[in-house]
């Protein structure tokens, strides 16, 4: 303390020394010192979750959020990927590409799209995690809650279904991300996450509205999340899990769906897709669908690519345009075979559009013009909203209902060794509905032969998934759980090299290159590189 | 506001309580030294003896008036010098005509003058009232009095490490921005751009990057106001008077927790006392082009088209029987001739300054015409300042500085990252093809918009002199700041200052894609389309400080200063974009017709306040010691981790001054400092510990066609955030040789920063993708030296140097939860899918990263098959696509994990971006009334990514039809060609980055060049002017490098995670210019 003594003298002095004006100035300076603390309280120009949740527009808000990373603007889901280069199959190659491309197998972990299609299906269940740990807090009506309670469930659901079916084994978190330090996760084993699936979904079964409470079809019914479960479960009870009880879960739940009565076959199959294209919601036949809005032109960015990813060649904007980047395996037109036609013509168009003189008009193919054509389910001349260059309103059907009819008749052959009378009427009335012919009337030339056994009737199922669903983004997920994805890749390659015309050899070059790896995509190194708790990267990879 | 209000009431009681001073009380100097009985020279002091009696009765009346005038050695009056009775805190200043009267208690002491750039003069007091004095111009810089923070400090008092810009050196450059002056200029300080587009800020960075992912640009503290969002554009060169650097910590920590990346002191020049002065300084000349990209010939490019798809391009260029030799004299067009040109630039400033003791005024303006090298792009800047400094009482000083600067930054962007390569400009000048296969076409090929033989939808590419005649993209910033000072001395070594500060910025983006640009013409979804964003950034400060200032008995000095200082920034954004605009002629006046799409409105808002205190304490200017603190709460971070404190401390040592060190003759001056300290980074996104829920346009959801609103969350909010913190050491040594011939500073300094605000990579699991975090670790060590020497000083001739050379070490210590690697991506191409960067533990921040070029694979890697295809052989790798597919002629890549396979796991460092030193070497020669500076600056050991090589040396992965190839192209691998160095056409391999385009980016500068002519002061008074001078200038003369781009100095994706990437680059021109300064 002596030290301080000169000090404190020192500095008496000179505060005796100042005038008192000066000292009133001082003072008035530190009374601003005091003041200012409001200067570091600023508030943010945003809402932020703790605050945000209030009423039950606040959380069909959030929800729509949670139903949002199914389009992904930047085309990584529904908007265009899960129709296209994601999903590579036997049914279409891409135009000009035939090298160093995700579309022909050649990528890696580091691969963008890859990455992004992984943090768009996480953001999802992010934003469903946050959605679930609000929604009881709002103080609303039980029955509006719980159905918003259940979409978030069986969204969240979904997402894992996409993760496990497309990544394997994945990190399950069923909490949102509060912080950034909050620990990593690492991948849990894959029959967790599709218990977790199903759940989840089995919960939302519980809640969700009925489809007859909805003018459309874009948000998930109860007979949505049952075909979807019929889904799940079949996929469990085929590769890699091969949980074969699951075929009996599948077949459960296809059946909920036809004896709820809700659905039906559409008897114009074409009318199904000009629907999509017309922004028209049939909710007969599709079940479920993912609700794309506009063209990019506006101020709601959710128009997807339906119909220019996988649509005709035109170069007329007025038509509708498409480069035509999407182009059909002989394969897949010969599967048709001869009688098959009308189903075929309409979903491989005959025909492109080409402009001479200004003129653009239909130009139809050759016979022999077969790895020229292009995907043709959804049109855009049938377009009716205004019409932009690359982006339509058109929405993607995840689920229909001959694709329950399948998998009724799939699981029906499974469950009881042999196909069941109730598999061929299911078969058969999706046949007879491309044929254009009553579905409860027995015709030889479109009907299932009769008196296969399960083997062939499996083949024959395989075969007509693939002409009836074909460009929907199921081929690539069937012939996994089906554990015959790379083989029939590889056989696909050799056939194109030997038969195809020389322009036409490249499309072999996807077949070709497939490997066993194929059947998942890595896990990205975003997420390899940050979290410690993956130590093992998919197989090949 | 309340701060400001408490600021204009302090103001108001000022002015108040000395409004009643005696404004006579100055003008004690009545009595004229009428009685001078003799005058002799002694030393160049003229000294005038009085009349003792008369003395004797004055000085016990009141006191003694002595007088005089002081002037240069060239016999020119001096305004302004300072005058102090030593040991005393008596001063007074010299009048407009040199002259000054001092009052005195008796005839004893010594006068002390003082002004800067000359040298100190202390003349004893003796019988004489009249001292007319010359004054030396200084050859020393120990003399200067610099600028630091918060106040000024002689440079041999300084214990930190401050560098200063020669500011006449500096204004010799023929540029548009004092920053694009400053390379090279002080050691340390990094001052790079991107590329050469006019308008462009430049990046500072001084002693190496601390931050990973956020700026490292230092703290601009111009005219005293502290801000990060300095623009260098807004000010001119012409009225800078100094600017000083400072580097360590003990210099730097007095600004807290915004000191970490370095302070930048710029001081703009006020009014001095004497008669008004105008002045013009103006310089026009030429830029132009220095080095054109060597493209294909016509004939190369019909030869790489037929060699690459006969079938498609056979029909097109073999019609009418022409055949591939028919080409070998065609001409086709330059798309570079084109689209560069040759730009007058010319820049005019005019300034009248001048004052009396109590007023000094400066005001100042000038114009900046900047058009840039490539048709329609340039920047222009209009400007003007107001300085005044009054003094109202004896006690009282106040003053205000204003400064409004309009700028227009306009045309296309070119390095600008676009979604597609294709949109590049400069993709469309290298790449658009040179000929048609159609004689008579060619000429029209500049006419028409798209290339008739190429799908308008394959990619951007359209013709580039159209896409650059139309594109529409101006730029404007319209900034106001205001300083205002008052200075009170509250007793003759206390005194106190209050300013307050105003920096207002109105920015305004405006785009209009008119239906012949890149992004708006028809084969674009959005059509016609444009947008304006308009930004307003209020910067308020008031800082409040109190100095004591005390020369104690014995030579112990104390120099004490502590302050509280507050600054509020808001940034108020809004704007809209419209597309599909139906009536283009409009301009942006039709974008009102068009569709609305974004119209994005934001709001950003910080607040800072701060204590500081500093001691500055010597013992007869031998030991020195500095000890500052600072405390910094800012809004940016959470209450509990709101405030951070920044100590430093500092010593050195003048040991010369002892004893012992008498004997030694040549050298002069000998000083050590060592300083250690802590300052902070602040650079974080204004709102970042909170988490963010958002409507976007993006996140909705349509049901029935009726489009859904959609709440998200877009960022991860980190309630934990808190300061970036840097410590720092620091050893210098000053030395000065040779009667002060010779000086040199040399430093060495460490910096680690931890606890860096990293924008860290979480995993996608997690649902984001980054967030803020207090995370990792970096060091920057290095060595810095500086040499100024004065070669030779004839009277007739004089040559000076000034060299400076550093020397910096960057290292990451850690990363992200010992994350092993953080990779980068850069979009420019179709390698979205690859990194070219990585930063690693134990490696400076930025890497380049990729595989390592093995050649190509030659025949000898096959197997010939009896079928005549070739099939590598088992023991050579591929090269990550599929072995079946290799052939003859592919890119080779080195295994490195030799697992007999390449993929991502071959991956590894390929160069490294980071100089090893850079430097600049300054020499003033003088030949009577000539003077001649040549300016050279360097950087040495740096490697660029050139990607323009990838895309225009057959690299890009998607086939593009009718691209023309750089020249280097037509050397690539045939069978009848069998290189090593470049792969056959479409063999470039899976789209990875290789050491096949890092290129050694050294360069050796012959930056400035400025011959000066200077009228003789004969001529000068009879035309009765004061100075006129001449002069020719050249700005980047000539260039020595390695590097076959445009220019090595590029940066076109800049961050310290990607720097030296080289991507349709905005070519940096050459300058040639004439001059004039004129003062009347």
């Amino acid at each position: 303390m002596l030290v301080f003594k000169p000090i404190n003298r020192f500095i008496g002095k000179i505060i005796n020394r100042i005038e008192m004006k000066t000292k009133i100035l001082i003072l008035l300076v530190c009374i601003a010192m005091t003041s200012c603390s409001k200067l570091l309280d600023k508030e943010p120009d945003f809402v932020t979750p703790e605050t945000y949740f209030n009423t039950e527009e606040d959380l069909k808000n959030g929800l729509n959020g949670v139903y949002n990373r199914l389009i992904d603007p930047n085309g990584r889901m529904y908007g265009r990927g899960l129709f296209s280069y994601f999903v590579v199959s036997d049914e279409a190659f891409f135009k000009s590409i035939s090298i160093n491309n995700i579309r022909v197998m050649v990528m890696d972990a580091g691969h963008l799209d890859i990455g992004r299609l992984w943090e768009t299906l996480y953001e999802g269940v992010n934003r469903a995690n946050l959605l679930l740990e609000q929604v009881d807090q709002v103080d609303i009506d039980k029955t509006k809650r719980d159905v918003i309670k259940g979409e978030t469930l069986f969204l969240r659901g979904y997402y894992y279904y996409l993760l496990a079916d497309i990544f394997g084994s994945v990190p399950l978190k069923l909490t949102s991300t509060k912080s950034p330090n909050d620990a990593y996760l690492p991948r849990a084993p894959l029959a967790d996450v599709y218990a977790s699936v199903v759940k989840d979904m089995q919960q939302a079964e519980l809640l969700v509205a009925d489809i007859d409470d909805f003018s459309y079809n874009e948000r998930i019914s109860k007979t949505g999340v049952q075909a979807i479960l019929a889904r799940v479960f079949l996929k469990m009870a085929g590769a890699p899990l091969k949980d074969v009880n699951r075929y009996k879960d599948a077949l459960d739940y296809a059946d909920k769906v036809i004896i709820s009565k809700k659905h039906a076959l559409n008897l114009n199959y074409k009318q199904i897709f000009i629907n999509h294209t017309q922004d028209i919601n049939e909710k007969r036949e599709c079940i479920w669908e993912i609700g794309m809005y506009g063209n990019k032109v506006g101020n709601v960015d959710l128009a997807g690519s339906m119909g220019v990813e996988n649509g005709i060649e035109c170069p007329s904007e007025a038509i509708g345009f498409s480069g035509g980047a999407m182009k059909i395996t002989a394969k897949l037109f010969q599967l048709f075979g001869t009688s098959d036609t009308a189903r075929r013509n309409w979903s491989i168009a005959p025909y492109r559009f080409v402009t001479t003189a200004g003129n653009t008009l239909k130009s139809n193919w050759t016979a022999t013009q077969i790895y020229d054509r292009n995907p043709g389910k959804w049109r855009r001349e049938y377009e009716t909203g205004s019409k932009a260059r690359s982006f339509t309103s058109t929405n993607f059907p995840v689920i229909r209902y001959s694709d329950v009819l399948l998998m009724k008749a799939e699981a029906e052959n499974e469950v009881n060794n042999a196909p069941t009378p109730a598999a061929y009427d299911a078969v058969n009335k999706v046949r007879r509905r491309a044929y254009n012919k009553p579905l409860d009337k027995a015709d030889v030339l479109c009907d299932v032969p009769a008196g296969l056994d399960k083997l062939r009737f499996l083949a024959f199922i395989q075969d007509e998934r693939a002409r009836e669903l074909c460009f929907e983004g199921i081929r690539k997920h069937d012939l996994i759980r089906w554990d015959i994805y790379v083989k029939t890749m590889n056989d696909l390659g050799t056939s194109i090299t030997a038969t195809a015309p020389s322009a036409y050899k490249y499309a072999a070059n996807a077949g070709k290159n497939t490997t066993e790896r194929d059947v998942l995509f890595p896990i990205p190194t975003t997420e390899m590189t940050v979290n410690k708790q993956i130590t093992e990267q998919n197989y090949g990879w | 506001m309340k701060f400001y209000f408490v600021f204009f009431c302090s103001a108001l009681i000022f002015s108040s309580a000395h409004a009643t001073n005696h404004p006579g009380q100055n003008l004690v100097l009545s009595k004229e030294s009428s009685s001078v009985k003799s005058v002799k020279s002694v030393e160049g002091v003229k000294i005038a003896h009085l009349n003792h009696h008369k003395i004797a009765g004055a000085a016990k009346a009141v006191a003694v008036y002595i007088s005089g005038v002081v002037k240069d050695n060239n016999g020119d009056v001096l305004p302004g010098v300072s005058i102090r009775l030593k040991g005393t805190n008596s001063v007074t200043q010299t009048n407009g005509e040199g002259a000054f009267k001092f009052s005195v208690p008796e005839l004893k002491g010594i006068l002390v003058f003082s002004y800067t750039g000359f040298v100190i003069k202390e003349v004893p007091i003796t019988t004489a009232v009249v001292y007319n004095v010359k004054l030396e111009p200084s050859t020393n810089v120990l003399d200067d009095v610099i600028v630091v923070g918060y106040g000024t400090a002689a440079r041999k008092d300084l214990t930190g490490s401050v560098g200063s810009a020669n500011i006449k050196d500096m204004t010799k450059a023929p540029v548009g921005t004092f920053t694009e002056a400053l390379a090279g200029r002080i050691a340390g300080v990094q001052v790079s751009s991107t590329d050469g587009q006019p308008g462009n800020e430049l990046n500072i960075v001084v002693r190496g990057n601390n931050s990973v992912t956020q700026e490292n640009a230092p703290l601009y503290v111009i005219d005293g106001f502290p801000t990060e969002l300095a623009s260098a554009n807004i000010i001119n060169s012409e009225e800078i008077e100094s600017i000083e650097v400072l580097k360590d910590a003990s210099a730097t920590a007095i600004y807290g927790a915004r000191g970490a990346n370095g302070v930048i002191l710029v001081t703009t020049k006020k009014g001095k006392i004497g008669a008004p002065q105008l002045s013009y300084d103006g310089w026009a000349g030429v830029n132009s082009i220095i080095k054109q990209q060597e493209v294909l010939s016509p004939y190369e490019f019909v030869k790489y088209q037929l060699e690459l798809d006969p079938v498609l391009y056979g029909p097109i260029y073999e019609k009418n029987g022409q055949t591939l030799e028919d080409y070998r004299n065609r001409k086709g067009v330059n798309w570079q001739d084109e689209i560069f040109r040759d730009a007058y630039v010319h820049n005019h400033s005019l300034s009248l300054r001048g004052g009396t003791e109590q007023t000094k005024y400066a005001i100042s303006g000038s114009l900046l015409e900047q058009p840039g090298i490539i048709i329609n792009s340039g920047f222009r800047r209009y400007q003007g300042r107001f300085v005044i400094d009054q003094t109202i009482s004896k006690k009282l000083k106040a003053g205000v500085n204003l400064n409004y600067s309009a700028t227009k930054k306009f045309g296309t962007v070119v390095a600008e990252s676009q979604t597609s390569p294709t949109a590049s400009l400069l993709y469309s000048a290298w790449g658009f093809r040179p000929i048609t296969g159609d004689i008579d076409f060619d000429d029209n090929l500049t006419e028409e918009l798209y290339d008739p033989d190429l799908s308008p939808t394959a990619d951007f590419r359209i013709n580039p002199l159209k896409a650059a005649q139309n594109e529409y993209k101006p730029l404007f910033n319209n900034t106001m700041v205001l300083n205002s000072y008052i200075d009170y001395k509250i007793l003759n070594n206390l005194s106190l200052r209050i300013t307050g500060g105003l920096n207002k910025s109105n920015i305004r983006q405006e785009i209009f894609n008119n239906s012949m640009s890149r992004l708006g013409n028809p084969n674009n979804n959005n059509k016609v389309n444009g947008s304006i964003n308009n930004t307003e950034i209020t910067n308020l400060l008031n800082e409040n400080t109190l100095t004591y200032n005390a020369k104690l008995k014995k030579g112990h000095s104390l120099k004490v200063l502590a302050g509280f200082t507050m600054q509020d920034v808001r940034s108020y954004s809004n704007g809209f974009t419209a597309i599909q605009i139906p009536n283009e002629s409009l301009g942006m006046v039709g974008l009102a017709e068009g569709q609305l799409t974004l119209a994005p409105v934001a709001d950003l808002k910080s607040g800072l306040l701060s204590y500081l205190g500093r001691i500055d304490y010597n013992y007869k200017s031998k030991y020195l010691v500095t000890v500052s603190f600072r405390s910094d709460g800012s809004s940016r971070f959470p209450k509990e981790s709101r405030w951070a404190y920044f100590p430093s401390g500092a010593f050195a040592w003048r040991f010369t001054d002892e004893p012992f060190m008498k004997g030694l003759d040549f050298l002069n001056d000998g000083k050590l400092r060592i300083g250690y300290g802590h300052t902070g980074n602040n650079r974080v996104s204004d709102y970042a510990s909170f988490t963010a829920l958002r409507m976007l346009s993006t996140s909705g959801y349509s049901t029935g066609n009726i489009p859904g609103k959609g709440m998200v969350p877009v960022n991860l909010g980190n309630t934990k955030l808190k300061w970036e913190t840097t410590v720092q050491s620091n050893v210098g040594i000053d030395l000065s040789f040779l009667k002060n011939r010779i000086s040199l500073t040399a430093d060495y300094y460490y910096k680690k920063t931890h606890d860096l605000l990293l924008n860290a990579t979480l995993a996608p699991s997690m649902g984001f993708l980054n967030a803020f975090k207090n995370v990792g670790k970096v060091s920057n060590s290095g060595i810095e030296l500086t040499v100024n020497t004065n070669n030779i000083s004839g009277n007739k001739f004089s040559w000076n140097s000034s060299f400076n050379i550093a020397f910096n070490r960057n290292k990451v210590l850690a990363l992200n939860d010992d994350e092993p690697s953080l990779l980068s991506r850069v979009t420019w191409g179709n390698f979205n899918n690859a990194f070219p960067y990585i930063a690693v533990p134990g490696k400076p921040i930025a890497q380049f990263y990729g595989m390592q070029f093995n050649g190509v694979y030659q025949y000898s890697d096959f197997d010939v098959q009896p079928n005549g295809s070739y099939v590598l052989k088992g023991n050579v790798p591929n090269n990550g696509n599929p072995r079946a597919n290799i052939l003859p002629g592919d890119i080779k890549f080195k295994d490195i994990n030799q697992d007999g396979q390449i993929d991502d796991r071959d991956l590894g460092v390929i160069g490294d971006p980071n100089p090893v030193h850079i430097g600049g070497f300054s020499n003033n020669f003088s030949y009577g009334n000539f003077d001649l500076n040549v300016f050279f600056q360097w950087s040495y050991g740096n490697d660029v990514l050139n990607a323009n090589r990838i895309e225009f040396e057959g690299g890009d992965p998607t086939q593009r039809n009718f691209l023309n190839m750089f020249a280097s192209f037509a050397d690539r691998w045939t069978p009848e060609n069998q290189t090593n160095n470049l792969y056959r056409l479409g063999g470039q391999g899976p789209a990875y980055y290789s050491s096949r385009t890092i290129e050694d980016g050294s360069f050796l500068r012959l930056k400035t060049v400025s011959l000066g002519y200077n009228l003789p002061s004969s001529v000068m008074k009879s035309i009765k002017m004061k100075s006129l001078r001449f002069s020719v200038s050249a700005q980047n003369l000539v260039t020595w490098t390695k590097y076959s781009g445009l220019d090595p100095e590029v940066s076109t994706r800049h961050s310290a995670l990607t720097p030296g990437f080289d991507w349709s680059p905005y070519p940096r021109p050459r300058s040639i210019t004439i001059g004039l300064n004129a003062s009347f």
